[in-house]
């Protein structure tokens, strides 16, 4: 562990926020929905954690007026990452710490889309102290966060800035302007889809649910296909053992939420909505959709897909690898059309 | 007078400028140029002598150097001569332009010579291919063979005449759609055949117009109709010298190619129109699209309107039985068959299967029928009662005011957007007690809900006060809101005035009429409701207490449940004297102290001396028991039912309601959707001995309606044979129909379904004689078809099968309309019964008509491809048989039957054979039974 200053005119700046705004394609979004319930995203500028190509890392700061909802949320994403770091397609942890704010203001959820919001949004005029801790200490990092936190320190973890197309933006009828058939192919929402259910499979391999699954914690590397993965804090760690039907139930999240937003541009009636969701909510969705295709749907996709994805929201895949192998069969079909 | 003067001597100057004095007419000629280039300027031109006369007239380009000016007259003079000497040819497939004057001789060789033609009709083919590209269409396959096959008439009667073309290029081809002509212009490069030329230019062989055509068609045809370049075997003479021979193979070709575009159109147009004609399904709409596509690629015409009609009952259909997927898919082909042609009733459809809110609603079959079917009123309302229960949903706005628009008639403004213009306006004025911005706000936000209970009367407009309140509202708000208040003033008063006469006829459009003028005031629907619900209790009071309530409760009850809608109508005076007559009853006042009044309002207590003394009065009465005898007479006779329940209405009131019950039931016992339990249960306990017999009568038919719902019609008909009841008209009459259906109609399905002979039948009614015929054509049909496996497939053989299939199809469709459109209601319930079964049939009758058409044309084609390549034969070929396949699925009843699919395995693999010779093994090994054998074999050898 390390401490350090931060602040303006240190080594360990805070700068804009990334949780108010989105990107895709060369176009930025304002995204009032994207900000999170328990915690504060900003840009950082921290020369060892900066990238090879001066792609600054993003640090998640707990919301210093959220404390109690905060903590659980954090020490779960923390425990998590820990265990999923090496796997593809996650955003891993690359630091993480505590901080404590003397001075400054915490600035508003505003996206920095013109000069004056920037600056209004920045949390560059924070100042303050952190201690800085290694990848090799987050057990000692846990140990100590209910002290920690008990002595008015906010946790915060460093990881990898998202570049990439965030998938919310791709797919949604909303921010697409209905031009989801262009903007996300099918064949791109079947592959994203795919490798999704690859990295809950090894989630669920190592008894971790991801449950939060809105198309907003997704990310498409166009030139690389690969979709990305972030924010583990609403999923959690199985610990008693049999617990088959969380398992399914995480599937499902992910049929009705996440893909069923790839495939129609829309979540399944009735699934939790995007937004500053906390796990309440979600544990307590429903546990079936009913599937209701419209005009562009039919459109869209063809009825091979419908039924499995009809099916998926009704709950009918148990495991992230049997959806993986429909997906992986209406994949195969759309590239032998093509 | 100078001035007017002036005006017309300019006129005429301008006039002469544009004129042109040839050899035999004077020309006036247009403002712009219609094309211009190498060979000179080309102008429309109309005859100063005769208007109807027009043309085109081309000249050496007016900015041009003397030795172009020269040589474009040259080349003007050499086409007029050509034009000259074809004279139009009359008799030709293509025309070159009549020649239609010249400019006078002296002129020959100047920029003052012009020649003047017939213009040609239509497009030229570059601008269809470029328009083809634009919209994403096929070029059409008919436009292609019948230019060519015109193109190679034009050359024979050229040539003979004397002219070679020697410019053949798309851009000179013009097709004239609506009549199908084909015309070819500029011939500045004709050469005269047999006359020597002019020492810079080559003589060019005869042939030579062939050669350009298949040189500069082919890439065309190769981009835009690849399947006819192999078809016609393209291949074999590009890049190649022509010589007669191969010119009049060609020839051939194209005129087979043409032949058989012919007879796809035919046969395409006459499948859509077996589909049309049957009952409409999904698969007929997809079949459809693909017969439809075929139809664009040929470019031949098709029957819009009457497949828009067939989509349009298999949607409303589709959503009447609930199954939205059904609808949306049969939309989808809709878009895919019309597009932007569609009208604003499909754009609308789409966008309410764009809407899971609505997908999901029950209310969706109301919307979409009355969209479909232009009801904008009643689709406005349909949409307001599910926006209603959606609470403010996101789609309201952009769907609502098209619905109104087209309901009202105009775009007037709502009344919610006068209030929104008034809030804007009052956000930008000084802060005002009157016109305050939150006061206006407040008045918005409850603008929906005005109304949802009847406290709150959805008619009191407080934006209207504010706005006659307020001096310094803006003039055109002012004026919007007067107009649309006038009407909507009109609206209320319609209203009150149905509910003051008690007209529940003219509620509904009343209601609706305040809809449209005020869709955002969901308060009407509720209203609406409460006054159905008014309905439906003045019905029960009507009818009495059912279900073994007693009188008091009964009374108690209807007066609590009273609903209280006076408090946004008023009270008028049949409400309060209902009211009053209520209350007294529950008081114990005698019964006959409101004589009038019950009779009324709830004849039944006629019977009684006060709502709380049991004992029925007057029961036993001779004028009652004779009229409820002389009420069930005329429902054993079935006759003069209505005057037979006017007479209860007048001689035995309190009768009038459970007679007019039971008359109902019997009505309705035929029905479809029939609740029989409900039928039973309301005839357990007859209200007067005299009835009992009318009420287990009802009890008979609800049993046999019970067993013709489980489809056990033998059950159904011993019911009815042991009825003791005699002489019931409607009783003979089901066991009648249900026995004629059982030993006449069933056997004969079966018979048809398995194309078996029918066994004999004494007496049959002339209705179902043609099932008969039928069976036996079925029959005869199959026995025909074995014949194929015995001596092979020929032209007769197909062409009867295709008649007698066709004609099954058609005489079946045509006992099913019989069905379909009697008014015996029992029949038409037993053949719901069957309906399943019948569908089937009719499938099957469907699918042999279809496979039979398209095998005999397939047929014909191979018969007729004697000049086509043999691969393009043995794909016909493979078509064939796959047809003949379908139709052995129908008609194979045992699996030993079956040979098509083996028969098509072997041609396929004679398809597939690398070399001629490895083919020609296949050929000569393969089994001597396969339909097509005698044909290959043939056609190897004339290869």
């Amino acid at each position: 562990m390390e401490t350090k200053k931060f602040g303006p005119n240190k080594k360990f700046k805070l700068a804009e926020p990334l949780d108010t705004w989105l990107s895709y394609g060369l176009r930025d979004f304002s995204v009032p929905e994207a900000v999170g319930s328990s915690a504060r995203v900003f840009s950082l500028d921290f020369p060892p954690l900066t990238g090879d190509f001066a792609d600054y890392p993003a640090i998640k700061i707990m919301r210093p007026d959220k404390i109690d909802y905060a903590l659980p949320l954090f020490r779960s994403e923390i425990a998590i990452l820990d265990i999923l770091q090496d796997v593809p397609g996650i955003t891993p942890m690359i630091g993480l710490g505590y901080m404590q704010v003397s001075d400054g203001v915490w600035p508003d959820e505003i996206a920095p889309l013109t000069a004056s919001q920037k600056e209004q949004a920045s949390a560059s005029n924070l100042v303050g102290t952190v201690d800085l801790y290694s990848m090799d200490e987050t057990h000692q990092f846990l140990a100590e966060l209910d002290t920690r936190i008990s002595e008015n320190w906010l946790a915060f973890i460093v990881l990898p800035n998202r570049w990439e197309d965030n998938l919310y933006l791709r797919c949604d009828a909303g921010y697409s302007r209905g031009d989801y058939n262009r903007t996300l192919p099918v064949s791109i929402a079947l592959q994203a889809a795919l490798q999704i259910c690859e990295i809950l499979q090894v989630a669920h391999e190592k008894g971790i649910v991801y449950l939060d699954h809105k198309a907003l914690h997704y990310y498409w590397n166009e030139p690389r296909q690969q979709v990305y993965i972030l924010d583990w804090n609403i999923g959690r760690q199985i610990k008693n053992g049999n617990a088959t039907d969380v398992y399914e139930f995480d599937v499902l999240q992910f049929s009705a939420r996440a893909l069923h937003h790839f495939m129609t541009g829309r979540q399944a009636a009735g699934s939790v909505k995007v937004g500053p969701n906390n796990p309440e909510e979600i544990s307590n969705a429903p546990h079936k959709y009913e599937p209701i295709w419209t005009y562009d749907d039919q459109k869209r996709l063809t009825q091979d897909e419908m039924d499995v994805l009809g099916q998926a929201i009704q709950g009918h895949y148990k495991t992230p690898s049997a959806l993986a192998e429909d997906l992986q069969t209406l994949y195969n079909q759309r590239q032998s059309q093509a | 007078m100078g001035k007017i003067y002036a005006l017309s001597t300019n006129k005429i100057e301008s006039q002469l400028a544009h004129t042109f004095k040839g050899r035999s007419y004077t020309w006036r000629i247009g403002e712009q140029a219609i094309g211009s280039g190498d060979a000179g300027e080309v102008y429309p031109v109309t005859c100063l002598e005769d208007p109807s006369l027009e043309g085109v007239m081309k000249k050496p380009a007016h900015i041009a150097t003397g030795g172009t000016i020269q040589r474009q007259a040259g080349q003007i003079a050499q086409e007029s001569l050509a034009l000259a000497r074809l004279e139009g040819l009359p008799q030709c497939k293509a025309h070159p332009p009549r020649l239609l004057d010249l400019a006078p001789e002296f002129t020959q060789g100047t920029a003052n010579f012009f020649m003047v033609s017939e213009a040609a009709p239509g497009k030229d083919m570059a601008s269809l291919l470029t328009e083809s590209h634009q919209t994403g269409k096929p070029f059409p396959r008919r436009v292609i063979i019948t230019v060519l096959d015109a193109l190679f008439d034009l050359f024979a009667r050229a040539h003979r005449a004397g002219v070679l073309w020697n410019d053949v290029k798309l851009d000179h081809i013009y097709w004239h759609n609506p009549t199908g002509q084909v015309a070819v212009i500029d011939w500045g490069n004709a050469q005269f055949l047999g006359q020597a030329q002019e020492k810079s230019q080559r003589t060019l062989p005869r042939w030579e117009d062939y050669q350009q055509l298949v040189d500069t068609l082919g890439l065309f045809l190769q981009q835009n109709a690849p399947e006819l370049y192999i078809d016609l075997g393209w291949e074999e003479f590009q890049n190649k010298e022509l010589d007669l021979p191969q010119i009049s193979v060609l020839a051939r070709r194209i005129a087979y190619q043409q032949q058989v575009i012919g007879l796809r159109v035919m046969e395409y147009q006459a499948l859509i129109r077996v589909i049309l004609s049957a009952e409409p399904g999904i698969d007929g709409l997809n079949k459809i699209r693909s017969y439809q596509n075929r139809l664009d690629e040929i470019g031949a015409p098709w029957e819009a309107k009457v497949i828009l009609d067939y989509a349009k009952s298999l949607i409303v259909n589709a959503l009447a039985e609930g199954d939205t997927q059904i609808a949306i898919k049969g939309t989808t082909i809709v878009w895919d068959l019309f597009d932007d042609s569609l009208d604003l009733s499909w754009h609308l459809l789409r966008e309410y299967f764009r809407i899971p809110d609505l997908i999901s609603h029950p209310g969706l079959y109301e919307l979409a029928r009355t969209t479909l079917n232009e009801n904008w009123s009643s689709a406005l309302w349909a949409l307001t009662t599910i926006a209603r229960e959606k609470q403010s949903p996101d789609w309201w706005d952009h769907i609502m005011p098209v619905l109104r628009q087209k309901a009202v008639g105009t775009a007037a403004s709502r009344p919610y957007q006068i209030g929104r213009a008034l809030h804007s306006w009052s956000q930008s004025q000084k802060p005002q007690e009157q016109n305050s911005p939150e006061r206006i706000s407040n008045i918005l936000q409850n603008w929906r809900q005005k109304g949802e209970s009847l406290e709150d009367n959805p008619f009191d407009y407080h934006l209207l006060e504010l706005i006659q309140a307020e001096p310094g509202i803006p003039k055109q708000i002012l004026a919007e809101a007067k107009q649309s208040f006038a009407e909507g003033q009109d609206a209320v008063r319609e209203l009150v005035k149905a509910w003051h006469t008690m007209n529940w006829d003219a509620f509904p459009k009343a209601v609706r009429n305040l809809i449209n003028w005020d869709p955002d005031r969901w308060g009407i629907i509720h209203l609406a409701e409460s006054v159905d619900a008014l309905q439906t209790w003045i019905n029960n009071l009507y009818e009495g207490p059912s279900g073994g309530m007693e009188i008091p409760s009964f009374i108690d009850q209807t007066i609590e449940n009273r609903p209280k809608i006076e408090k946004v109508l008023g009270t008028p005076p049949w409400m309060k004297s209902l009211v009053k007559m209520l209350a007294a009853l529950k008081n114990g006042v005698p019964v006959s102290n409101f004589k009038m009044e019950v009779t009324h309002w709830s004849p039944w207590l006629l019977g009684y001396k006060t709502v709380y003394d049991e004992s029925q009065i007057n029961a036993d009465q001779k004028v009652v028991q004779e009229t409820l005898a002389h009420f069930t007479q005329h429902l054993k006779n079935w006759s003069d039912l209505e005057t037979g329940l006017e007479d209860v209405r007048r001689d035995a009131p309190q009768y009038h309601p459970a007679c007019k019950k039971i008359i109902k039931d019997f009505h309705s016992i035929t029905n479809l959707n029939l609740d029989v339990s409900k039928i039973a249960s309301e005839c357990q306990t007859p209200p007067h001995p005299v009835l009992n017999d009318t009420c287990q009568v009802l009890r008979i038919l609800a049993s046999w309606r019970c067993a013709l719902a489980a489809k056990d019609n033998p059950k159904a008909l011993s019911i009815l044979k042991k009825a003791n009841q005699k002489g019931w008209r409607i009783l003979n009459h089901a066991h009648e129909i249900t026995a004629e259906w059982i030993d006449d109609i069933q056997p004969l399905l079966m018979a048809i379904a398995n194309q078996a002979l029918p066994a004999e039948q004494a007496s049959l009614k002339k209705q179902h004689q043609r099932l008969v015929s039928i069976a036996n054509d079925c029959h005869e049909l199959k026995e025909n078809w074995e014949m194929i496996y015995v001596t092979g497939l020929n032209a007769q053989l197909l062409e009867n099968l295709t008649k007698t299939a066709d004609a099954n199809r058609t005489a079946f469709l045509e006992w099913r309309r019989s069905f379909e459109h009697t008014n015996d209601r029992t029949s038409a319930l037993l053949y719901n019964v069957d309906l399943d079964h019948i569908r089937r049939i009719s499938d099957d009758l469907l699918r042999l008509s279809q496979h039979f058409r398209q095998a005999q044309l397939n047929f014909s084609e191979l018969r007729e491809g004697k000049d086509i390549p043999f691969a393009t034969t043995l794909q016909i070929g493979n078509r064939l048989l796959n047809h003949l396949r379908e139709v052995e699925q129908v008609l194979a009843t045992n699996p030993e039957d079956v040979h098509f699919p083996g028969w098509i395995d072997t041609l396929q693999s004679i398809d597939t054979a690398r070399t001629q010779p490895e083919r020609r093994e296949l050929v000569l090994n393969m089994s001597h039974d396969h339909p097509l054998y005698a044909w290959l074999v043939q056609s190897l050898l004339a290869q």
